[in-house]
């Protein structure tokens, strides 16, 4: 259901080149970091926003949005105080509910701050394969609908995208303790709504 | 990664690889440290940043003179403790490209003349009991047209660091800025003061009446360049030659004009200008 396993494995040839097309991109500077913080996310991220969304443009241009927008604050970011997983994912969400925000006001808002760009064909088809591997993800986030939003959050974190209880909390700006509670709350609401169904 | 992550990857570098590889991040640190005290000082330029993340700490082992840091939003803080860090803060601003420097306010500085808000909060500042305090900067890089600086006047008072908001001036950062407060910017034509109606208009007007004047004048220079009191508190032709006139509390003089005061923008020429 979650990509995330596959996320951790680092191209590295990939990176090198990536590399080696910056002049003066030594391997320690923030850029070789942030190379690695991106390699290593950005499939758990569009596999996140492919579970929300179904039109691929809109998926490239959250994904987008949101490595856009780490690239400009990697300054602030501090791994002593969580991973770098946990830092993006709490880029992501912010911008999922601005886009929701947005979207729910009529205007589309990632097109103003992403500066969309369009998607060739191979893109295109790319992305929608993603959005349609993460289509039993969408109908677990569908049924979790009726719970509160923490808890929807929660399960999506940890049991879709692949984060770890303590990364999903930093991600959400919580407690490890009212995360585990939380997460523990929803399962067993969904539990008891399977056997409800069944 | 598929092709969209590559493109994606690519793009990010194009826009943000350059503030990227100049980025010097701290060191992971293994716990979270206590969050410093950032007391709000009554100067007039502290601000707080919000996302500011600490780049460079001027030294490990003692605590931080200084701290320079680029915020999500493209603007940079600057944070100082120590007078100390100024000559640091500066290089870190300088190794950026940043042209803005802070610059000591000091009474035996002769070189340029404290802004009337600077002095003001300064005033202020002594009126404080002394705190621990970082006086905070921030300034933002793409607002310092070409070939401009932005000085950010720097100073101690009551056993705290202040700076104050920085202005732009043209040419380069003084060395240091005085505790002189500057005379009202007021721009004057030679022939308005030779009629003492002073003229009102922008600098840029008033270079344009002044260079006009400056043409058409047929006396000589008498070494008086016009800057002193003397110019506009005795209104008799004689002692008003002044082919100069004040722009932005900076006297100028017309280049290759023949003046003995090498007065070019950074005399320090407050409180003899007498154009108030």
């Amino acid at each position: 259901m979650s990509t995330a396993a596959g996320a951790k494995v680092m191209m590295l040839g990939d990176s090198a080149r990536a590399r080696a097309a910056i002049p003066g991109h030594p391997s320690g500077s923030a850029l070789a970091e942030f190379e690695q913080v991106y390699r290593g996310n950005v499939d758990v991220v569009t596999a996140y926003f492919a579970r929300r969304c179904a039109e691929p443009q809109i998926v490239a241009d959250l994904t987008s949005e949101t490595f856009v927008r780490a690239a400009g604050a990697f300054g602030s970011f501090d791994p002593g105080r969580g991973s770098a997983r946990a830092w993006v994912f709490g880029i992501a969400a912010h911008v999922f509910a601005g886009h929701c925000a947005q979207a729910a006001n009529g205007r589309d808002a990632v097109a103003r701050l992403a500066q969309r760009r369009p998607l060739d064909v191979d893109e295109i088809d790319e992305l929608a394969g993603k959005i349609d591997a993460e289509r039993a993800g969408r109908e677990l986030i569908g049924r979790c609908s009726q719970l509160p939003e923490l808890e929807r959050a929660a399960v999506e974190f940890v049991d879709l995208a692949g984060l770890t209880p303590k990364e999903a909390a930093t991600a959400l700006g919580v407690s490890r303790v009212v995360l585990r509670k939380r997460l523990s709350r929803a399962r067993a609401r969904l539990r008891k709504e399977h056997q409800g169904d069944g | 990664m598929g092709k969209f992550e590559d493109r994606l990857w690519r793009e990010l570098v194009r826009k943000h690889g350059a503030d990227l590889a100049q980025m010097t991040r701290p060191a992971a640190k293994p716990a979270r440290r206590a969050r410093p005290r950032l007391l709000a000082g009554t100067s007039i330029g502290l601000a707080v940043a919000g996302t500011a993340a600490v780049l460079v700490l001027s030294a490990a082992s003692s605590p931080p003179a200084f701290a320079v840091s680029r915020n999500s939003d493209g603007t940079y803080t600057v944070r100082l403790q120590k007078l100390a860090g100024i000559g640091e803060a500066n290089a870190k601003l300088a190794q950026l490209g940043i042209h803005a420097r802070l610059v000591e306010v000091t009474s035996s500085c002769t070189v340029k003349t404290l802004p009337p808000t600077a002095a003001e909060a300064m005033q202020l500042a002594r009126t404080v009991a002394a705190t621990p305090q970082v006086a905070i900067a921030k300034l933002d890089p793409r607002k310092i047209p070409p070939g401009k600086w932005q000085v950010i006047p720097t100073y101690r008072v009551a056993g705290a660091v202040h700076v104050e908001s920085g202005h732009l001036m043209a040419g380069a950062a003084p060395a240091c800025i005085s505790t002189v407060v500057a005379p009202p910017c007021k721009a004057h034509s030679p022939q308005a003061l030779r009629d003492l109606r002073p003229g009102t208009g922008s600098p840029a007007e008033a270079a344009k009446r002044a260079a006009q004047a400056l043409a058409s004048s047929t006396t000589g220079n008498s070494g008086n360049s016009g800057n002193s009191g003397t110019s506009t508190s005795t209104p008799t032709h004689a002692q008003v030659p002044v082919p100069a006139w004040v722009v932005g509390c900076y006297l100028h003089v017309p280049a290759g004009h023949p003046s003995n005061t090498g007065n070019s923008g950074n005399s320090g020429n407050s409180g003899t200008s007498g154009n108030s």
